[in-house]
Protein backbone atom coordinates (compact mmCIF):
# COMPACT_ATOMS: atom_id res chain seq x y z
CA UNK A 1 0.00 0.00 0.00
CA UNK A 2 2.96 2.28 0.62
CA UNK A 3 3.83 2.15 -3.08
CA UNK A 4 0.27 3.06 -4.08
CA UNK A 5 0.22 5.94 -1.64
CA UNK A 6 3.53 7.29 -2.93
CA UNK A 7 2.28 6.97 -6.51
CA UNK A 8 -0.87 8.96 -5.71
CA UNK A 9 1.00 11.63 -3.78
CA UNK A 10 3.36 12.03 -6.75
CA UNK A 11 0.36 12.27 -9.07
CA UNK A 12 -1.22 14.87 -6.79
CA UNK A 13 1.94 16.92 -7.27
CA UNK A 14 0.63 17.55 -10.81
CA UNK A 15 -2.39 19.32 -9.35
CA UNK A 16 -0.45 21.77 -7.22
CA UNK A 17 -1.76 24.73 -9.29
CA UNK A 18 -5.33 23.88 -8.31
CA UNK A 19 -4.24 23.55 -4.68
CA UNK A 20 -2.49 26.95 -4.76
CA UNK A 21 -5.57 28.52 -6.40
CA UNK A 22 -7.77 26.95 -3.71
CA UNK A 23 -5.60 28.45 -0.97
CA UNK A 24 -5.63 31.92 -2.60
CA UNK A 25 -9.43 31.91 -3.07
CA UNK A 26 -9.90 30.71 0.51
CA UNK A 27 -7.62 33.42 1.90
CA UNK A 28 -9.45 36.06 -0.15
CA UNK A 29 -12.83 34.84 1.14
CA UNK A 30 -11.49 34.58 4.68
CA UNK A 31 -10.38 38.18 4.84
CA UNK A 32 -13.09 39.74 2.65
CA UNK A 33 -16.18 38.24 4.27
CA UNK A 34 -17.33 36.34 7.32
CA UNK A 35 -18.48 32.99 5.92
CA UNK A 36 -16.46 30.27 7.63
CA UNK A 37 -18.87 27.50 6.67
CA UNK A 38 -18.41 28.15 2.99
CA UNK A 39 -14.60 28.39 3.19
CA UNK A 40 -14.27 25.13 5.15
CA UNK A 41 -16.68 23.28 2.84
CA UNK A 42 -14.94 24.69 -0.24
CA UNK A 43 -11.44 23.61 0.88
CA UNK A 44 -12.56 20.16 2.04
CA UNK A 45 -14.55 19.53 -1.14
CA UNK A 46 -11.67 20.59 -3.42
CA UNK A 47 -9.24 18.37 -1.47
CA UNK A 48 -11.60 15.40 -1.88
CA UNK A 49 -12.00 16.07 -5.60
CA UNK A 50 -8.24 16.28 -6.13
CA UNK A 51 -7.66 12.93 -4.45
CA UNK A 52 -10.59 11.32 -6.29
CA UNK A 53 -8.89 12.39 -9.52
CA UNK A 54 -6.15 9.84 -8.82
CA UNK A 55 -8.68 7.12 -9.76
CA UNK A 56 -9.01 8.76 -13.19
CA UNK A 57 -5.23 8.98 -13.47
CA UNK A 58 -5.05 5.23 -12.77
CA UNK A 59 -7.62 4.49 -15.48
CA UNK A 60 -5.98 6.67 -18.11
CA UNK A 61 -4.30 4.78 -21.02
CA UNK A 62 -5.53 1.44 -19.56
CA UNK A 63 -3.22 2.18 -16.62
CA UNK A 64 -5.10 -0.18 -14.29
CA UNK A 65 -4.01 -3.14 -16.42
CA UNK A 66 -0.39 -2.47 -15.54
CA UNK A 67 -1.06 -1.17 -12.04
CA UNK A 68 -2.74 -4.40 -10.97
CA UNK A 69 0.31 -6.45 -11.98
CA UNK A 70 2.33 -4.68 -9.27
CA UNK A 71 2.96 -6.42 -5.94
CA UNK A 72 -0.03 -5.48 -3.79
CA UNK A 73 -3.26 -7.22 -2.88
CA UNK A 74 -6.37 -5.93 -4.61
CA UNK A 75 -8.11 -4.91 -1.39
CA UNK A 76 -5.05 -2.77 -0.59
CA UNK A 77 -5.99 -0.62 -3.58
CA UNK A 78 -9.45 0.09 -2.13
CA UNK A 79 -7.94 0.68 1.32
CA UNK A 80 -5.40 3.12 -0.08
CA UNK A 81 -8.04 5.14 -1.95
CA UNK A 82 -10.18 5.46 1.19
CA UNK A 83 -7.18 6.40 3.26
CA UNK A 84 -6.12 9.01 0.73
CA UNK A 85 -9.55 10.55 0.02
CA UNK A 86 -10.98 10.45 3.53
CA UNK A 87 -7.64 11.15 5.20
CA UNK A 88 -6.81 14.17 3.05
CA UNK A 89 -10.37 15.54 3.41
CA UNK A 90 -10.11 15.21 7.20
CA UNK A 91 -6.69 16.87 7.28
CA UNK A 92 -7.83 19.76 5.07
CA UNK A 93 -11.04 20.14 7.11
CA UNK A 94 -8.97 20.32 10.32
CA UNK A 95 -6.53 22.85 8.86
CA UNK A 96 -9.23 25.06 7.31
CA UNK A 97 -11.34 24.86 10.49
CA UNK A 98 -8.33 25.78 12.65
CA UNK A 99 -7.45 28.75 10.41
CA UNK A 100 -11.06 29.97 10.27
CA UNK A 101 -11.41 29.54 14.05
CA UNK A 102 -8.21 31.51 14.66
CA UNK A 103 -9.40 34.35 12.41
CA UNK A 104 -12.83 34.35 14.10
CA UNK A 105 -11.21 34.50 17.55
CA UNK A 106 -9.07 37.40 16.37
CA UNK A 107 -12.16 39.20 15.04
CA UNK A 108 -14.70 38.45 17.78
CA UNK A 109 -12.85 36.97 20.75
CA UNK A 110 -15.67 37.33 23.25
CA UNK A 111 -18.42 35.79 21.11
CA UNK A 112 -16.42 32.71 20.02
CA UNK A 113 -17.52 29.30 21.33
CA UNK A 114 -15.38 26.40 20.04
CA UNK A 115 -18.09 23.72 20.47
CA UNK A 116 -20.64 25.72 18.50
CA UNK A 117 -18.03 26.47 15.86
CA UNK A 118 -17.08 22.81 15.44
CA UNK A 119 -20.68 21.62 15.44
CA UNK A 120 -21.81 24.12 12.84
CA UNK A 121 -18.86 23.45 10.55
CA UNK A 122 -18.73 19.69 11.12
CA UNK A 123 -21.87 19.34 9.04
CA UNK A 124 -19.93 19.93 5.80
CA UNK A 125 -17.46 17.19 6.75
CA UNK A 126 -20.25 14.71 7.47
CA UNK A 127 -21.94 15.53 4.16
CA UNK A 128 -18.65 15.09 2.32
CA UNK A 129 -17.99 11.73 3.98
CA UNK A 130 -21.44 10.52 2.95
CA UNK A 131 -20.78 11.82 -0.55
CA UNK A 132 -17.43 9.97 -0.69
CA UNK A 133 -19.03 6.81 0.71
CA UNK A 134 -21.37 6.77 -2.28
CA UNK A 135 -18.98 8.08 -4.92
CA UNK A 136 -15.94 5.89 -4.23
CA UNK A 137 -17.65 2.53 -4.90
CA UNK A 138 -19.31 4.03 -8.00
CA UNK A 139 -15.98 5.28 -9.33
CA UNK A 140 -14.26 1.98 -8.66
CA UNK A 141 -17.09 -0.03 -10.22
CA UNK A 142 -17.98 2.05 -13.26
CA UNK A 143 -15.00 4.34 -13.86
CA UNK A 144 -15.00 8.10 -14.05
CA UNK A 145 -17.41 8.65 -16.96
CA UNK A 146 -20.23 6.33 -15.92
CA UNK A 147 -19.88 7.21 -12.23
CA UNK A 148 -20.79 10.84 -13.04
CA UNK A 149 -24.15 9.69 -14.40
CA UNK A 150 -24.81 7.72 -11.23
CA UNK A 151 -23.70 10.70 -9.18
CA UNK A 152 -26.26 12.96 -10.83
CA UNK A 153 -28.88 10.30 -10.12
CA UNK A 154 -27.73 10.05 -6.51
CA UNK A 155 -27.88 13.83 -6.07
CA UNK A 156 -31.40 13.84 -7.50
CA UNK A 157 -32.46 11.17 -5.01
CA UNK A 158 -30.73 13.10 -2.21
CA UNK A 159 -32.54 16.30 -3.17
CA UNK A 160 -35.85 14.44 -3.29
CA UNK A 161 -35.12 13.01 0.14
CA UNK A 162 -34.39 16.50 1.53
CA UNK A 163 -37.63 17.91 0.09
CA UNK A 164 -39.59 15.01 1.56
CA UNK A 165 -37.83 15.42 4.94
CA UNK A 166 -38.60 19.15 5.00
CA UNK A 167 -42.24 18.43 4.27
CA UNK A 168 -42.38 15.81 7.08
CA UNK A 169 -40.61 18.15 9.50
CA UNK A 170 -42.96 21.04 8.80
CA UNK A 171 -45.89 18.71 9.47
CA UNK A 172 -44.15 17.57 12.64
CA UNK A 173 -43.72 21.21 13.62
CA UNK A 174 -47.44 21.72 13.23
CA UNK A 175 -48.16 18.78 15.50
CA UNK A 176 -45.72 19.12 18.38
CA UNK A 177 -46.65 15.76 19.84
CA UNK A 178 -45.30 13.97 16.74
CA UNK A 179 -42.60 11.38 17.73
CA UNK A 180 -40.20 12.71 15.05
CA UNK A 181 -40.52 16.18 16.51
CA UNK A 182 -39.81 14.73 19.95
CA UNK A 183 -36.62 13.08 18.66
CA UNK A 184 -35.49 16.31 17.03
CA UNK A 185 -36.18 18.27 20.21
CA UNK A 186 -34.21 15.67 22.21
CA UNK A 187 -31.25 15.93 19.86
CA UNK A 188 -31.42 19.74 20.01
CA UNK A 189 -31.17 19.63 23.79
CA UNK A 190 -28.49 16.90 23.88
CA UNK A 191 -26.20 18.32 21.23
CA UNK A 192 -23.23 16.15 22.27
CA UNK A 193 -25.22 12.94 21.93
CA UNK A 194 -26.54 14.06 18.55
CA UNK A 195 -23.02 14.83 17.33
CA UNK A 196 -21.74 11.45 18.56
CA UNK A 197 -24.64 9.67 16.87
CA UNK A 198 -24.04 11.41 13.53
CA UNK A 199 -20.30 10.75 13.82
CA UNK A 200 -20.92 7.06 14.50
CA UNK A 201 -23.29 6.86 11.52
CA UNK A 202 -20.68 8.53 9.35
CA UNK A 203 -18.01 6.01 10.39
CA UNK A 204 -20.39 3.09 9.76
CA UNK A 205 -21.23 4.48 6.29
CA UNK A 206 -17.55 4.88 5.40
CA UNK A 207 -16.72 1.38 6.63
CA UNK A 208 -19.62 -0.23 4.73
CA UNK A 209 -18.63 1.73 1.66
CA UNK A 210 -15.04 0.45 2.00
CA UNK A 211 -16.24 -3.16 2.28
CA UNK A 212 -18.29 -2.74 -0.91
CA UNK A 213 -15.37 -1.12 -2.73
CA UNK A 214 -12.95 -3.86 -1.68
CA UNK A 215 -15.40 -6.46 -3.05
CA UNK A 216 -15.74 -4.50 -6.31
CA UNK A 217 -11.98 -4.29 -6.80
CA UNK A 218 -11.44 -7.95 -5.96
CA UNK A 219 -13.88 -8.98 -8.70
CA UNK A 220 -12.99 -6.35 -11.27
CA UNK A 221 -11.46 -7.39 -14.60
CA UNK A 222 -9.03 -5.22 -16.51
CA UNK B 1 8.27 -21.28 -13.79
CA UNK B 2 4.88 -21.07 -15.51
CA UNK B 3 2.46 -23.82 -16.42
CA UNK B 4 -0.84 -23.10 -18.12
CA UNK B 5 -3.06 -26.16 -18.40
CA UNK B 6 -6.16 -26.17 -20.62
CA UNK B 7 -6.94 -22.52 -20.01
CA UNK B 8 -10.34 -21.69 -21.44
CA UNK B 9 -11.78 -18.21 -21.72
CA UNK B 10 -14.77 -17.16 -23.83
CA UNK B 11 -15.20 -13.70 -25.30
CA UNK B 12 -18.40 -13.84 -27.35
CA UNK B 13 -17.54 -15.98 -30.36
CA UNK B 14 -13.82 -16.07 -29.48
CA UNK B 15 -12.59 -18.93 -27.33
CA UNK B 16 -9.12 -19.16 -25.85
CA UNK B 17 -8.00 -22.74 -25.29
CA UNK B 18 -4.36 -22.76 -24.37
CA UNK B 19 -1.72 -24.85 -22.63
CA UNK B 20 1.81 -23.55 -22.24
CA UNK B 21 4.90 -24.20 -20.17
CA UNK B 22 7.91 -22.01 -19.40
CA UNK B 23 10.96 -23.81 -17.99
CA UNK B 24 13.30 -22.19 -15.46
CA UNK B 25 16.22 -20.69 -17.37
CA UNK B 26 14.31 -20.52 -20.66
CA UNK B 27 13.00 -17.76 -22.89
CA UNK B 28 9.68 -18.80 -24.35
CA UNK B 29 8.06 -16.87 -27.17
CA UNK B 30 4.39 -16.58 -27.95
CA UNK B 31 3.68 -15.53 -31.50
CA UNK B 32 0.45 -14.98 -33.37
CA UNK B 33 -1.62 -12.51 -35.34
CA UNK B 34 -3.55 -9.62 -33.82
CA UNK B 35 -6.52 -11.01 -31.94
CA UNK B 36 -5.02 -14.52 -31.81
CA UNK B 37 -5.21 -14.59 -27.99
CA UNK B 38 -1.73 -13.52 -26.87
CA UNK B 39 -2.81 -10.60 -24.72
CA UNK B 40 -5.77 -12.56 -23.30
CA UNK B 41 -3.31 -15.29 -22.26
CA UNK B 42 -1.04 -12.72 -20.61
CA UNK B 43 -3.97 -11.08 -18.82
CA UNK B 44 -5.13 -14.44 -17.49
CA UNK B 45 -1.61 -15.25 -16.25
CA UNK B 46 -1.39 -11.86 -14.52
CA UNK B 47 -4.80 -12.29 -12.87
CA UNK B 48 -6.33 -9.34 -14.72
CA UNK B 49 -9.21 -11.42 -16.06
CA UNK B 50 -11.08 -14.46 -14.83
CA UNK B 51 -11.36 -17.62 -16.91
CA UNK B 52 -13.78 -20.50 -17.24
CA UNK B 53 -11.66 -23.63 -16.98
CA UNK B 54 -8.06 -24.71 -16.58
CA UNK B 55 -5.27 -23.77 -14.24
CA UNK B 56 -2.32 -21.39 -14.15
CA UNK B 57 0.66 -22.12 -11.94
CA UNK B 58 3.43 -19.59 -11.36
CA UNK B 59 6.44 -20.47 -9.17
CA UNK B 60 4.63 -23.75 -8.44
CA UNK B 61 1.58 -21.98 -6.95
CA UNK B 62 -1.86 -21.32 -8.32
CA UNK B 63 -1.57 -17.77 -9.68
CA UNK B 64 -4.49 -16.55 -7.56
CA UNK B 65 -2.62 -17.66 -4.43
CA UNK B 66 0.44 -15.51 -5.13
CA UNK B 67 1.24 -13.15 -2.30
CA UNK B 68 2.49 -9.59 -2.78
CA UNK B 69 5.97 -10.92 -1.95
CA UNK B 70 5.64 -13.58 -4.70
CA UNK B 71 4.56 -10.93 -7.16
CA UNK B 72 7.74 -8.98 -6.45
CA UNK B 73 9.50 -11.77 -8.33
CA UNK B 74 7.55 -10.90 -11.50
CA UNK B 75 8.63 -8.22 -13.96
CA UNK B 76 5.89 -7.14 -16.34
CA UNK B 77 5.83 -5.13 -19.56
CA UNK B 78 2.48 -4.63 -21.32
CA UNK B 79 2.37 -3.20 -24.82
CA UNK B 80 -0.08 -0.33 -24.53
CA UNK B 81 0.07 0.54 -20.86
CA UNK B 82 2.42 1.15 -17.97
CA UNK B 83 2.86 3.60 -15.12
CA UNK B 84 0.85 6.82 -15.42
CA UNK B 85 2.36 9.09 -18.05
CA UNK B 86 1.98 12.05 -15.67
CA UNK B 87 4.89 10.67 -13.65
CA UNK B 88 8.62 11.06 -14.30
CA UNK B 89 11.38 8.43 -14.29
CA UNK B 90 12.54 9.90 -10.97
CA UNK B 91 9.01 9.37 -9.59
CA UNK B 92 9.08 5.76 -10.76
CA UNK B 93 12.27 5.19 -8.77
CA UNK B 94 10.45 6.30 -5.58
CA UNK B 95 7.39 4.18 -6.38
CA UNK B 96 9.38 1.07 -7.31
CA UNK B 97 11.45 1.42 -4.13
CA UNK B 98 8.24 1.30 -2.09
CA UNK B 99 6.89 -1.71 -4.00
CA UNK B 100 10.01 -3.89 -4.33
CA UNK B 101 12.40 -4.87 -1.56
CA UNK B 102 15.16 -5.69 -4.05
CA UNK B 103 14.82 -2.53 -6.11
CA UNK B 104 18.01 -0.55 -6.46
CA UNK B 105 17.37 3.15 -7.11
CA UNK B 106 21.03 3.76 -7.85
CA UNK B 107 21.15 1.00 -10.48
CA UNK B 108 17.83 2.06 -12.02
CA UNK B 109 18.82 5.73 -12.30
CA UNK B 110 22.21 4.72 -13.70
CA UNK B 111 20.51 2.62 -16.38
CA UNK B 112 18.14 5.51 -17.16
CA UNK B 113 21.13 7.77 -17.76
CA UNK B 114 22.84 5.08 -19.84
CA UNK B 115 19.74 4.84 -22.07
CA UNK B 116 19.37 8.64 -22.16
CA UNK B 117 16.03 8.65 -20.37
CA UNK B 118 15.36 12.08 -18.86
CA UNK B 119 14.68 11.80 -15.13
CA UNK B 120 12.61 14.95 -14.60
CA UNK B 121 10.51 14.92 -17.75
CA UNK B 122 6.97 13.50 -17.67
CA UNK B 123 6.64 10.15 -19.45
CA UNK B 124 3.92 11.62 -21.70
CA UNK B 125 6.61 13.78 -23.34
CA UNK B 126 8.88 10.79 -24.09
CA UNK B 127 9.37 9.30 -27.56
CA UNK B 128 7.93 5.82 -28.20
CA UNK B 129 11.42 4.35 -27.87
CA UNK B 130 12.07 6.05 -24.54
CA UNK B 131 8.73 4.85 -23.14
CA UNK B 132 9.46 1.28 -24.20
CA UNK B 133 12.96 1.37 -22.71
CA UNK B 134 11.67 2.81 -19.45
CA UNK B 135 9.04 0.06 -19.14
CA UNK B 136 11.71 -2.59 -19.67
CA UNK B 137 14.10 -0.94 -17.20
CA UNK B 138 11.34 -0.91 -14.57
CA UNK B 139 10.69 -4.62 -15.13
CA UNK B 140 14.41 -5.41 -14.87
CA UNK B 141 15.14 -3.19 -11.89
CA UNK B 142 14.04 -5.37 -8.97
CA UNK B 143 15.78 -8.70 -9.52
CA UNK B 144 12.65 -10.42 -10.88
CA UNK B 145 12.80 -14.17 -11.41
CA UNK B 146 10.31 -14.20 -14.23
CA UNK B 147 9.61 -11.60 -16.89
CA UNK B 148 6.24 -11.46 -18.62
CA UNK B 149 6.62 -9.28 -21.69
CA UNK B 150 3.71 -8.53 -24.00
CA UNK B 151 5.03 -6.90 -27.18
CA UNK B 152 7.88 -5.05 -25.47
CA UNK B 153 9.40 -3.91 -28.77
CA UNK B 154 6.22 -2.79 -30.54
CA UNK B 155 6.59 0.45 -32.52
CA UNK B 156 10.37 0.62 -32.13
CA UNK B 157 13.03 1.08 -34.78
CA UNK B 158 15.70 -1.57 -35.38
CA UNK B 159 18.32 0.06 -33.15
CA UNK B 160 15.98 0.54 -30.19
CA UNK B 161 14.69 -3.02 -30.58
CA UNK B 162 18.20 -4.38 -30.57
CA UNK B 163 19.06 -2.43 -27.41
CA UNK B 164 16.02 -3.83 -25.63
CA UNK B 165 16.67 -7.40 -26.76
CA UNK B 166 20.25 -7.03 -25.53
CA UNK B 167 18.86 -6.04 -22.11
CA UNK B 168 16.90 -9.30 -22.00
CA UNK B 169 19.97 -11.33 -22.97
CA UNK B 170 22.04 -9.67 -20.22
CA UNK B 171 19.23 -10.28 -17.72
CA UNK B 172 19.24 -14.00 -18.54
CA UNK B 173 23.04 -14.24 -18.36
CA UNK B 174 23.05 -12.95 -14.77
CA UNK B 175 21.10 -15.94 -13.36
CA UNK B 176 20.42 -19.26 -15.07
CA UNK B 177 17.18 -19.78 -13.12
CA UNK B 178 15.48 -16.72 -14.57
CA UNK B 179 12.83 -17.09 -17.28
CA UNK B 180 11.05 -14.92 -19.81
CA UNK B 181 7.69 -15.28 -21.53
CA UNK B 182 7.60 -12.86 -24.44
CA UNK B 183 5.14 -12.12 -27.22
CA UNK B 184 5.94 -10.21 -30.37
CA UNK B 185 4.72 -9.59 -33.87
CA UNK B 186 8.30 -9.27 -35.02
CA UNK B 187 9.46 -12.81 -35.65
CA UNK B 188 13.12 -11.88 -36.09
CA UNK B 189 13.13 -10.62 -32.48
CA UNK B 190 11.95 -13.98 -31.23
CA UNK B 191 14.16 -16.03 -33.56
CA UNK B 192 17.30 -14.55 -32.06
CA UNK B 193 16.09 -14.59 -28.46
CA UNK B 194 13.80 -17.50 -27.64
CA UNK B 195 14.63 -21.07 -26.71
CA UNK B 196 11.21 -22.29 -27.72
CA UNK B 197 8.18 -20.85 -29.44
CA UNK B 198 4.44 -21.28 -29.19
CA UNK B 199 2.29 -20.22 -32.13
CA UNK B 200 -1.24 -19.20 -31.28
CA UNK B 201 -4.10 -18.80 -33.74
CA UNK B 202 -7.81 -18.21 -33.05
CA UNK B 203 -7.19 -18.82 -29.36
CA UNK B 204 -5.51 -22.20 -29.82
CA UNK B 205 -1.84 -23.21 -29.74
CA UNK B 206 -1.15 -24.57 -33.21
CA UNK B 207 2.56 -25.26 -32.84
CA UNK B 208 5.16 -25.60 -30.10
CA UNK B 209 8.76 -26.12 -31.10
CA UNK B 210 12.33 -25.41 -30.00
CA UNK B 211 13.59 -22.42 -31.95
CA UNK B 212 16.70 -24.31 -33.08
CA UNK B 213 14.60 -27.21 -34.36
CA UNK B 214 12.27 -24.82 -36.12
CA UNK B 215 15.11 -23.06 -37.87
CA UNK B 216 17.15 -26.20 -38.66
CA UNK B 217 14.55 -28.88 -39.46
CA UNK B 218 11.60 -26.92 -40.82
CA UNK B 219 11.62 -26.01 -44.47
CA UNK B 220 9.44 -24.82 -47.26
CA UNK B 221 9.24 -26.97 -50.39
CA UNK B 222 8.28 -25.24 -53.61
CA UNK B 223 6.98 -27.86 -56.00
CA UNK B 224 5.23 -28.07 -59.34
CA UNK B 225 1.98 -30.08 -59.57
CA UNK B 226 3.72 -33.13 -61.09
CA UNK B 227 6.39 -33.08 -58.36
CA UNK B 228 3.70 -32.70 -55.72
CA UNK B 229 1.91 -35.83 -56.94
CA UNK B 230 5.13 -37.91 -56.66
CA UNK B 231 6.16 -36.43 -53.30
CA UNK B 232 6.31 -38.51 -50.12
CA UNK B 233 3.82 -36.59 -48.04
CA UNK B 234 4.45 -38.24 -44.66
CA UNK B 235 6.50 -35.32 -43.36
CA UNK B 236 4.42 -32.48 -44.74
CA UNK B 237 2.62 -30.44 -42.09
CA UNK B 238 0.72 -28.10 -44.41
CA UNK B 239 0.45 -27.36 -48.14
CA UNK B 240 -0.84 -24.36 -50.05
CA UNK B 241 -1.79 -23.88 -53.69
CA UNK B 242 0.41 -21.35 -55.43
CA UNK B 243 0.58 -20.01 -59.02
CA UNK B 244 3.56 -22.27 -59.77
CA UNK B 245 2.15 -25.36 -58.05
CA UNK B 246 2.33 -25.90 -54.28
CA UNK B 247 4.32 -24.70 -51.31
CA UNK B 248 4.63 -27.29 -48.57
CA UNK B 249 5.78 -26.95 -44.96
CA UNK B 250 7.83 -29.79 -43.56
CA UNK B 251 9.52 -30.43 -40.23
CA UNK B 252 11.91 -32.92 -41.94
CA UNK B 253 13.71 -30.66 -44.38
CA UNK B 254 16.74 -32.98 -44.53
CA UNK B 255 14.60 -35.90 -45.71
CA UNK B 256 13.48 -33.98 -48.79
CA UNK B 257 16.93 -32.54 -49.44
CA UNK B 258 18.41 -36.05 -49.51
CA UNK B 259 15.62 -37.84 -51.37
CA UNK B 260 14.51 -35.14 -53.78
CA UNK B 261 17.69 -33.32 -54.83
CA UNK B 262 15.85 -31.42 -57.58
CA UNK B 263 13.32 -29.84 -55.24
CA UNK B 264 13.53 -26.19 -54.25
CA UNK B 265 13.78 -26.33 -50.45
CA UNK B 266 13.95 -23.10 -48.48
CA UNK B 267 15.16 -22.82 -44.92
CA UNK B 268 12.30 -22.37 -42.49
CA UNK B 269 11.75 -19.11 -40.67
CA UNK B 270 9.07 -18.14 -38.21
CA UNK B 271 7.11 -15.95 -40.63
CA UNK B 272 6.84 -18.69 -43.22
CA UNK B 273 6.05 -21.36 -40.67
CA UNK B 274 3.28 -19.32 -39.07
CA UNK B 275 1.84 -18.31 -42.46
CA UNK B 276 1.75 -21.92 -43.60
CA UNK B 277 0.37 -23.17 -40.28
CA UNK B 278 -2.47 -20.64 -40.49
CA UNK B 279 -3.20 -20.47 -44.21
CA UNK B 280 -2.07 -23.88 -45.39
CA UNK B 281 -4.23 -26.99 -45.63
CA UNK B 282 -3.68 -30.22 -43.74
CA UNK B 283 -3.07 -33.26 -45.91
Amino acid sequence: MKGLLIKDLLLLKNQKRIAVLMILVSLFLLFSQDNNGFIISYCTFIAAMLTLNTISYDEFHHGNQFLFTLPFLRKSYAREKYLLCIGSSLVIWCISTAVCAAVTVFRTASAFRLTDFLLSNGFSLILLMLFLSVLLPLLLKFGNEKARVFLVLFMGIGLGFCVAAESILSQAGAAAEDPLFEILRFLQVHTGAAAALVLALMIVCCFLSYLISAKIIEKKEF
Amino acid sequence: MLTITDLKKDYGSFRLNCSLHVEPGAITGLIGQNGAGKTTTFKAVLGLISYGEGSIQIFGKNHTALTARDREKLGVVLSDTGYSEYLTAQDLASIQKAFYKEFSSREFLKKCKEFQIPLDKKIQDFSTGMKAKLKVLCALSHNAKFLILDEPTVGLDVIARDEILQLFRSYMEEDDQRSILISSHISSDLEGLCDDLYMIHDGAIILHEDTDTLLDSYGLLKVQPAQFDRLDKRYLLRYKKETYGYSCLTDQKQFYLENYPNLAVEKGNIDEVITMMIKGDVL
